[in-house]
């Protein structure tokens, strides 16, 4: 749902050895931080490593990916931004950047099986990467 | 209730209908219940806590303030508070019952500070939640509805088992919520549109609306069933190479569009105590081509509903392109139309739905 709300246009920006980008949520309604699986960047079709990335919340939270699934008490807000971060990988000098989000949901309320789903969604978008010290 | 007394459904809007322009911050929520407002879309209020309220179910006076201001300006009236249960809350396991029911305990305690007296409820709630909650609801001077939302139908065995408790109690604080996306009659045409534009292969997308059909007409498929469905839709689009929209088109094709009889809203009438008029799209004619609304508007009157319906538009997963205010307004005139077709009307005055509701207070089962 909402797929392409996902990667907010402009919002690349990288340190010197750090990138990162801000997202949506691609849901209707506010979902606990343990509702987040399967969270990925890259850049140009590099991938960001994921033990590199961490879940920077509006609130000034900051997650590592494997942090997030014990808190069930912290909220995402349906309306807030959250920012994707990790290291910089090695790129070619250029203008503009192919900027590609994975998230997945686990939806609380709609128990399967023993578990529960899970939405996967996407989003792909070109941008500049903003240098910022 | 007379087998010959016609009913007059109370029109309403939720603002679910209205995510895009929420989740895309074009609109705060005093904008959208003023809009309501303003273009006739109520009397009847709904809203999803989780999606309109932040820190729900941790909500101060200021908002509920600020909330009754908004009604009184507007001349709405809430009608349900959606609330979750979110048994899946924790990744190392279920809620416990008492937690769920405590979890639910707080959201059921926001609708009676708003001013809501129905609580959305959903089916992780077991018939045993369900009699805890009653004395909770009670107090609140609230009445619960458990949505029936598809894969769902009043016919499947979870629905069936929540029905039996509440014979067994007999209290008019529990109840249903029919939502109509759980008896359909094909696969949305906008969706299918969509597709076309976005160049997934015609084979697939005919393959999608043949492969629902071929479920269609025995009814709400069991847990087990929809599973299996849930795994052919994926299947299907894998072999077209549509890995990309697999899971997203079976969680729709299963969990979106349901297979019911509209026979079957009938038999639980009795007991609905609010409806989701779910609908996906209107054709050049004004008439729904994927959710048979003059059908089920036909039995609800027929069948003596005089309850509030929302008008819920969910078109807005993959349609973008129109106005969310100008599909309810027209969802609204079929739905009016329909009810003069079956010899009654829709109310949409707000005095009238007050004094129709209280009259009701105590229902006849």
């Amino acid at each position: 749902m909402l797929a392409s709300q996902i990667i907010e246009p402009g919002t690349l920006v990288a340190t010197n050895d750090r990138v990162s980008v801000s997202v949506r949520m691609p849901w209707y309604r506010s979902l606990p931080l343990s509702s987040l699986t399967g969270i990925a960047l890259s850049i140009d079709g590099v991938d960001v490593p994921r033990e590199s990335i961490t879940w920077k919340t509006t609130d000034g939270g900051s997650y590592l990916l494997d942090e997030l699934a014990p808190r069930h008490d912290k909220w995402w807000f349906v309306l807030d931004s959250a920012r994707i971060e990790g290291d910089l990988p090695d790129l070619p000098h250029g203008t503009e950047y192919e900027v590609h989000v994975h998230i997945g949901l686990h939806i609380p309320y709609l128990p399967v099986g023993e578990g529960f789903i899970t939405i996967e969604e996407q989003d792909k978008k070109t941008m500049e990467m903003q240098m910022a010290l | 209730m007379s087998d010959t007394t016609l009913g007059t459904p109370i029109q309403g809007t939720t603002l679910y209908s209205f995510t895009r322009f929420w989740h895309g911050r074009q609109m705060t929520f005093e904008d959208l219940v003023r809009e309501v407002a303003r273009r006739g879309l109520g009397p009847g209020l709904e809203i999803v806590g989780f999606q309109s309220i932040r820190n729900f179910p941790d909500v101060d006076e200021a908002f509920v303030n600020q909330f009754k201001t908004l009604i009184d300006e507007t001349g709405l009236m809430p009608t349900a508070l959606g609330a979750n249960a979110d048994q899946g809350l924790r990744r190392d396991r279920r809620l416990t019952n008492d937690e769920l029911v405590e979890y639910m305990a707080a959201q059921i305690d926001v609708a009676r500070r708003l001013g809501f007296p129905i609580v959305r409820v959903q089916y992780s709630l077991t018939p045993d939640d369900m009699e805890r909650l009653l004395p909770i609801a009670e107090r609140a001077n609230v009445t619960l509805g458990m949505e029936i939302h598809a894969h769902h139908t009043p016919c499947h065995p979870v629905m069936q088992a929540l029905l039996e408790r509440y014979e067994k109690l007999g209290s008019p604080r529990l109840g249903f919520i029919p939502d109509w996306g759980a008896t359909m009659v094909q696969v949305p045409r906008t969706l299918l549109d969509t597709y076309r534009r976005r160049g997934i292969a015609p084979e697939l997308i005919a393959a999608v609306d043949d492969y629902w059909h071929s479920q269609h007409g025995n009814g709400g498929p069991d847990d087990a069933a929809q599973h299996k469905q849930f795994e052919e839709f994926v299947e299907l689009a894998r072999r077209h190479g549509a890995e990309d929209i697999a899971v997203e088109l079976a969680v729709n094709a299963t969990g979106l569009f349901g297979h019911g009889e509209i026979e079957e809203w009938t038999e639980i009438l009795p007991w609905a105590v609010h409806t989701h008029g779910k609908f996906y799209e209107l054709d050049s004619d004004g008439e729904e081509p994927s959710v048979p609304i003059r059908s089920i508007i036909s039995a609800y009157v027929n069948g003596g509903y005089s309850r509030t319906i929302s008008s819920e538009w969910e078109g807005f997963h993959w349609n973008d392109w129109e106005n969310s205010f100008d599909v309810i307004a027209a969802q609204q005139k079929l739905l009016r139309d329909s009810a003069a077709k079956s010899g009654s009307r829709m109310v949409t005055d707000l005095s009238e739905a007050r004094a129709l509701l209280g009259s009701q207070s105590v229902v006849a089962r």
